[in-house]
């Protein structure tokens, strides 16, 4: 087996060779089993990083909009890992059969991230409805939106509408260490054509189910 | 409204029509007119083909003509006529090539295994330089050399480095059928666009690399970039040389559009961790990687954050947020280690409803970024000390993601059209765009080496 060197090439060096062999040797650890990230994480003995420190309420400039589910809830930094205790998102499968009517994709109005409509109102209580009725059913919400948004700008607005909708599920009382999110942007449209019925289409949330068994 | 005077030293009044005077006057300012002479040959390395050269000369002018500063004079009858009758070891006429309207004369001989390069002055009748640059006859390595050699001119004639040795990172997306999940990976290439290399090999898809800023003296070796690898965007850290990406930090959820400041001391990003794509802050050092936790430091309640751009001493930074509505562009104060973010926040953009793609220049002095403008997305330019807004490019192409070059004159943006994404070059003096990429896939998210 070789190992991949800090090979010094012209004038491009790594930043020095000693950190080039720290990551040379994380690389090659990696290499025997396939680790998900999660578990070189903890090789790397992340304990007491495994979080963040978060403003306080007091620093949360503004308040909601009128609207608005009056819910921010932190991403839970402990407990089951994708990855790890649960598959990785390609364990997440489009909602089949009797799943797909109850988790049919929420639709957005053009600018708007947050959960509206007696439809998607609907939609959503039903989806909260299940997963209380669920304990071992695990879900990602992508949010997604149309062509129209800046490349970069629509990836942190896919983020919003995902969490919209996560926030809206664990203030009708689901687990929210059940629900993971993953914004697509603009980037994962379901029809690619440039009229406003397109656009409407790809504004979406859209679930993806994990069924753990045991 | 930037003013600019227009420096009429070498150019004869006849040779003017009215309309490109008015023309110019409003977006250009006046380029040094530069000739670059065919070079001539001696007994020579074979693997100096005619070709070779011919493709080293194009890439000189090249670097000569979109430096900001010169600009390319045409071969004329006349000019060849001087060069002719001029030897290259002798004395160029300074004042023959001013009636040519002509402010520096390069002239280059190869022999051997090397090219030999004369740059002279007409306006100050002088050498400014002789060069001689040995040739391998291999493209990557020759390239190289004669990028550096346009540097070295650059930095004779006007004092400062030039930027032809420099790369760009970008992402290229493949096509994918509706509802499937996209692909893209990282690239590199040479500032022109020449030499792309494809670096990441995920089979997934990767956004918004950025440069590690290099140690001085030296190259940038690493950097950083997003990959859907795992299912959720996560940061990675790897270097230009070994495929080994190690992920940055084990915060849980989505992480997206790493900046690091020049110092390398922090990295900026969005993150979802806390409910909503807020901004967050985390120590870094490049021997160690992320240290402690990451903090937050920017957050609103149903409102988007993204793009975020250190300013070069790293203690402000641009970033895109609606919480006003739409996507505006702001500038927070960043909060030392232990500090409490202040919560002022100063907008910078007020011309314009939808702003985005936020690029701190390495002087310190403008931040460019993308803005609707009437129906078309341009690049846009802030002026730090005067707070105005102006427009920098104009035509019909959607245009995202600047990026500035280390020279603070120079950027790199992306198209982004029904028909796709190329990466173009444009600078402050020269607002016409020059196309760097071609073929296929959506080149997207240029970040340039500095």
């Amino acid at each position: 087996m070789v190992l991949p060197g800090c090979r010094r090439s012209g004038g491009e060096v790594w930043q020095d060779t000693k950190s080039c062999g720290k990551h040379v040797k994380m690389g090659f650890l990696s290499l025997f089993g396939s680790h998900p990230a999660e578990e070189r994480m903890a090789k790397r003995d992340f304990s007491g990083e495994a979080d963040f420190v978060p403003l306080h309420d007091e620093d949360l400039y503004g308040r909601v909009m009128v609207g608005e589910i009056d819910a921010d809830t932190a991403i839970p930094q402990s407990g089951l890992a994708l990855g790890r205790d649960l598959p990785g998102i390609e364990g997440f499968l489009a909602p089949a059969g009797e799943l797909a009517h109850v988790f049919q994709t929420i639709r957005f109005d053009t600018d708007d991230y947050s959960l509206r409509g007696e439809k998607n109102l609907k939609c959503a209580q039903q989806i909260a409805k299940y997963l209380k009725r669920h304990p071992n059913t695990y879900v990602f919400i992508e949010g997604h939106c149309d062509e129209r948004g800046a490349a970069a700008y629509n990836l942190a607005l896919g983020s919003r509408r995902s969490n919209s909708v996560r926030n809206h599920l664990i203030k009708g009382g689901v687990d929210l260490n059940r629900l993971f999110t993953v914004s697509y942007g603009k980037e994962k449209p379901v029809t690619k054509g440039h009229s406003a019925t397109d656009w409407r289409e790809n504004r979406r949330a859209q679930f993806r189910i994990y069924e753990r068994t045991s | 409204m930037i003013k600019k005077t227009l420096l009429l030293l070498f150019l004869p009044a006849a040779a003017l029509l009215a309309n490109d005077i008015t023309v110019n006057l409003a977006t250009e300012k006046q380029l040094l007119p530069i000739y670059v002479a065919s070079w001539t040959a001696g007994r020579r390395d074979p693997a100096l083909t005619n070709n070779h050269l011919r493709e080293l000369h194009r890439m000189l002018q090249f670097d000569l003509n979109y430096n900001g500063r010169t600009e390319v004079a045409a071969t004329t009858a006349e000019r060849k006529s001087q060069v002719a009758n001029e030897r290259m070891d002798g004395r160029p006429d300074a004042e023959a090539w001013r009636n040519l309207s002509i402010a520096y004369l390069v002239r280059g001989h190869v022999s051997g295994n090397t090219l030999a390069i004369k740059v002279f002055s007409a306006s100050s009748d002088a050498n400014v330089g002789v060069y001689e640059v040995p040739l391998s006859g291999s493209v990557a390595v020759d390239r190289h050399r004669v990028h550096q050699l346009s540097d070295t001119v650059h930095r004779a004639l006007f004092g400062t480095p030039g930027i032809a040795s420099s790369r760009i990172l970008y992402t290229v997306k493949s096509k994918t059928p509706a509802g499937e999940k996209p692909r893209a990976e990282v690239w590199i290439a040479d500032y022109d666009g020449a030499s792309p290399k494809q670096l990441t090999h995920e089979g997934d898809f990767t956004v918004t690399p950025r440069f590690l800023p290099p140690a001085k003296g030296k190259r940038s070796g690493a950097y950083l970039y997003v990959s859907y690898k795992t299912g959720q965007p996560k940061i990675y850290l790897s270097s230009l040389d070994n495929n080994n990406a190690q992920p940055l930090t084990p915060l849980r959820g989505n992480q997206l559009m790493p900046s690091i400041s020049s110092d390398q001391n922090l990295i900026a990003f969005v993150s979802d961790a806390a409910g909503n794509p807020d901004l967050f802050l985390l120590s870094f050092n490049p021997e160690e990687g992320a240290l402690g936790k990451p903090r937050q430091i920017f957050s609103q309640k149903a409102s988007a954050q993204a793009s975020p751009s250190f300013s070069p001493d790293g203690s402000r930074l641009a970033f895109v947020s609606n919480k006003d509505g739409t996507p505006r562009i702001y500038i927070m104060e960043v909060p030392g280690p232990g500090q409490k973010p202040t919560g002022q926040l100063h907008l910078i953009t007020r011309r314009n409803r939808d702003n985005t793609a936020p690029s701190w220049s390495p002087d310190g002095k403008k931040i460019a970024y993308s803005s609707m403008t009437r129906g078309v997305r341009q690049i846009w330019i802030y002026e730090a000390e005067t707070g105005e807004e102006w427009q920098l490019t104009h035509g019909t192409s959607g245009k995202e993601n600047p990026s500035w070059a280390p020279n603070s004159l120079h950027l790199v943006f992306n198209t982004a059209t029904t028909a796709g994404s190329e990466l173009y070059m444009v600078n402050l003096n020269q607002p016409k765009a020059v196309r760097l990429t071609s073929g296929p896939g959506d080149k997207r998210f240029p970040s340039w080496e500095k």
